[in-house]
């Protein structure tokens, strides 16, 4: 399995948007993150695993672009199907995150 | 917290259920003294009025054991809960004072009080949510949220002049949610 940790290989603070907005954006992590790993894990045959535990908190923006994008360059259905997502400290990410995959599509 | 008060709670219900069975022995005594008439029973039982007196006795223990427990629990959840809502309004309050002073804060610290915030609601909101006190804090921190995260944004600073009003009022309807509860916790203790 892939894995991600936000808080451990992005870090803990994490951004808005996009570039334009600062550092650290969803935009950032999308192209530093999401996309290599997500082929990594396609290439291997596995899932991909996001730890969204350990940050100070997420902006909207952030997950909704970083997530948008991310359906949006490989599908919806088949990122969905691929993630194991954990978030212990606020469940609803998830939900946001789910939201953000479909509206790229 | 809760342990300590339910402690107190059943202690309380012990006092009672004590004053209770004393009370029930007195009658009883009291009932039999009325029968000696000269130092001699009366060996009739007026089978009427011993039921009423079974019967009164029974509302009586129905209304001191149960009625009397849900009303320390229902007082229990609402100290228990008013003293963790009282912080995070004091916290609140203040955060929405800043917003309402200033016109930029810094992303990081926006991110930091809405993941407290939106983490204690959800556990309260759980608790309210049994006491049958409906709560929107999260949709409402979520919409406040948003409308900040909307305004523009340059090195994950927010700066929010041109649409402080319509923040500031969605930051108040988090406030009149805090009222709201206050105010149902207050009806139902």
């Amino acid at each position: 399995m892939v894995t991600i940790d936000i808080a451990k290989d992005f870090g803990v603070e994490t951004g808005a948007r996009t570039y334009d907005d600062g550092p650290q954006s969803g935009q950032e992590f999308f192209d530093r993150f999401l996309k290599p790993k997500f082929q990594q894990a396609l290439d291997e045959n596995t899932q991909l695993k996001i730890v969204l535990d350990g940050t100070e908190g997420m902006a909207s923006s952030f997950l909704n672009e970083a997530f948008r994008l991310f359906g949006k360059e490989f599908g919806a259905d088949r990122v969905w199907k691929n993630l194991i997502l954990v978030s212990d400290e606020v469940p609803k990410y998830v939900t946001k995150i789910k939201e953000s995959l479909y509206e790229g599509n | 917290m809760l342990q300590k008060s339910k402690s107190l709670s059943t202690k309380a219900t012990d006092k009672l259920i004590l004053s209770l069975v004393a009370f029930t022995l007195g009658c009883l005594a009291t009932y039999f003294a009325c029968e000696i008439e000269y130092l001699q029973i009366n060996p009739e039982v007026n089978v009427v009025e011993s039921l009423i007196a079974v019967l009164s006795i029974i509302i009586g223990i129905y209304i001191v054991v149960v009625l009397q427990r849900k009303q320390n629990n229902n007082q229990n959840h609402y100290n228990f809960l008013v003293t963790r809502l009282d912080p995070m309004w004091s916290e609140y309050n203040s955060f929405l004072e800043q917003i309402s002073q200033t016109d930029t804060v810094e992303l990081k610290k926006l991110q930091v009080f809405i993941k407290q915030f939106q983490s204690r609601t959800n556990e309260i909101g759980k608790l309210l949510s049994s006491l049958n006190i409906e709560n929107n804090f999260y949709t409402l921190s979520e919409a406040f949220r948003n409308q900040l995260e909307n305004s523009l944004h340059k090195n994950n600073i927010i700066f929010y002049d041109k649409d402080k009003d319509s923040i500031v009022d969605a930051g108040k309807k988090v406030s009149d949610e805090f009222v709201k509860v206050y105010l149902s916790l207050n009806q139902k203790s």
